[in-house]
């Protein structure tokens, strides 16, 4: 009978994957809440 | 031997459709046992009987259709594009039974309207006292929008129809195009992988966001549920009339703002950054185009928001103007503000801002509607590659690239494409924000409720309601329809029933 395995370093690779996406996004938000913070201090 | 069959179109058109239907008609079995777990028993009675009638339908489809398909009927490009096209349309008045049922709808066509709304992951809605809505109906809402996000032809087909040669031309029939192994099956079933991984951390993050702002844990975690499906897919629903207002929450907006962005890119850009190509994310021409987009537009409504005193701080400013812009450029559809804050305190700057970016739209081959990030890229690039053309020396010859997952040619076919479906879109849009003021609406309200329907977006000034014309109820859910298939589907429907009618008239 075949053993179901788990390929480690596979999913090692995708939640690096995974996480990185989710860091860029991460930064992306930050910056625009930059941005916004930056905008607001300026005196219109 | 080889069989004849009386009209191997609408033979194998039927069977593949029937396949669909059967597909979502299995989806129905959810909210129905969602409905036993929270002894909602009614809820169980609505999607049960929806559940019969939908599966009936689909084996009386499959059953007429499968001599034309044992006959080997050969799969072509307009079978894959009507079955998608007709598939949705069928499916929009089955997926409507247990809304009608419900007893919160106040007629068939604004039950069709939820539905299409929910398949195109717009997320304007026409369905009364929503706050008091079944776990059962709000876990169908959700779904719809989810499955539709993914696409749902791809994925009925891929997992009923063994034998699938032509499944590409159903994939490209759903408005997608991107492969990211040789073949669809596998291709659909990464789709499937990233978003039910996602589904998992979403629905994390947000339950346990919600126990921390107060909800009690099955609120928490079904209120999770709904506004990961909602967020990821671009769709805009909540099980609340206040939308994500209803959290008085920083935390679980940003959390959903990263799960929108995210929602919003595209698969094959997922798969890239999954794999560990991480620059992807950057040197990609759809994420530079949807960065750009969304500072400037993010900027520019600030900045009108700001001169006007209404919000003074970051904080604010950040959770009621630029939470709104990013939802409308990803076609999200989140409201932070009431509906008639847009007209009455946005002013005609902030208006113009989310209106183009709801219009822009996200990634094509994800789960966000618009005329795509990505289209917008190839235009601005041929415009400039035109420009250099015309200021350099007439001997050179120079070939333009673009990077999109890989390095691409910019050649002139790609560019009509993309400004074809462009110029369609802006039809559209002008068709909507006309019938809008012949109506009597403000043309600021119209244009705004049509981008808002064009780029399947859903957010809303306050035009879409139980009370508003019918012709322009159907409009809307036309431009939903058009907007999600991106044109090319519909119109090959339109075509086969046409040559149907003409052939008929022929033959009498």
């Amino acid at each position: 009978m075949k053993r179901l395995s788990i390929d480690w370093k596979t999913v090692k690779s995708d939640v690096i994957g995974y996480t990185s996406e989710i860091a860029w996004v991460v930064l992306y938000t930050a910056v625009l809440f930059l941005l916004t913070w930056i905008i607001s201090v300026i005196p219109w | 031997m080889v069989r004849t069959v009386k009209h191997p179109t609408l033979g194998i058109i039927s069977y593949y459709t029937g396949y669909i239907v059967i597909g979502m008609s299995l989806f129905m079995l959810l909210p129905a046992i969602c409905g036993v777990v929270f002894r909602e028993w009614n809820v169980v009675l609505d999607f049960l009987i929806s559940f019969s009638l939908s599966m009936t339908l689909g084996m009386l489809m499959v059953l007429y259709g499968r001599q034309a398909r044992l006959a080997n009927g050969k799969l072509m490009w307009k079978h894959g594009f009507v079955v998608a096209s007709l598939s949705w349309f069928i499916l929009m008045f089955l997926c409507a039974i247990p809304y009608l049922l419900s007893g919160h709808m106040n007629s068939l066509l604004d039950a069709t309207f939820d539905v299409m709304s929910g398949f195109t992951t717009t997320g304007v809605f026409l369905l009364q006292d929503l706050d008091h809505v079944s776990y059962g109906l709000n876990l169908w809402r959700h779904m719809l929008t989810f499955i539709g996000g993914q696409g749902m032809v791809v994925l009925a087909l891929s997992f009923l129809v063994r034998e699938m040669s032509g499944a590409y031309k159903f994939y490209v029939g759903e408005g997608k195009d991107i492969t990211l192994v040789p073949n669809v099956r596998g291709t659909t079933q990464i789709i499937w992988i990233i978003s039910m991984v996602y589904l998992g951390i979403g629905t994390i993050a947000l339950f346990f966001n919600g126990l921390w702002i107060g909800l009690n844990p099955t609120n928490a975690f079904m209120h999770g549920l709904f506004i990961f499906m909602a967020g990821w897919s671009t769709g805009g629903f909540a099980p609340n009339l206040q939308n994500i207002m209803y959290y008085h929450s920083f935390s679980y907006e940003v959390v959903t703002i990263i799960f929108f962005v995210i929602g919003s890119m595209n698969f094959g850009l997922h798969y890239a950054i999954i794999k560990r190509k991480k620059l992807e994310f950057l040197k990609n021409i759809e994420m530079q185009s949807y960065i750009i987009t969304s500072f400037v537009a993010s900027a520019i409504a600030v900045v009108a928001l700001s001169k006007s005193g209404l919000y003074t701080d970051a904080v604010s400013l950040f959770r009621r103007v630029v939470y709104n812009i990013i939802s409308a450029n990803t076609t999200t559809g989140f409201g932070s503000i009431f509906a008639r804050q847009f007209i009455l305190e946005w002013g005609p700057m902030g208006m113009l801002a989310i209106t183009i970016v709801m219009l822009i739209g996200g990634s094509a081959c994800s789960t966000a509607g618009g005329f795509k990030g990505l289209r917008v890229g190839i235009v601005v690039k041929a415009f400039f590659a035109d420009m250099r053309k015309l200021l350099s020396s007439e001997r050179r010859v120079r070939v333009e690239k673009y990077h999109h997952i890989k390095d691409m040619i910019l050649d002139d076919a790609v560019v009509r494409s993309a400004s074809i479906i462009i110029f369609l879109y802006i039809i559209m849009f002008a068709g909507g924000t006309l019938l809008g003021t012949y109506y009597g609406y403000p043309i600021a309200d119209a244009a705004f409720e049509a981008a808002s329907v064009s780029g399947n977006v859903g957010l809303s000034v306050g035009i879409t309601t139980t009370t508003m014309p019918a012709l322009l109820k159907v409009y809307y859910i036309m431009s939903m329809y058009l907007g999600r298939l991106e044109f090319l589907s519909v119109f090959a429907l339109i075509g086969v029933f046409m040559q149907g009618v003409r052939t008929w008239f022929k033959k009498s």
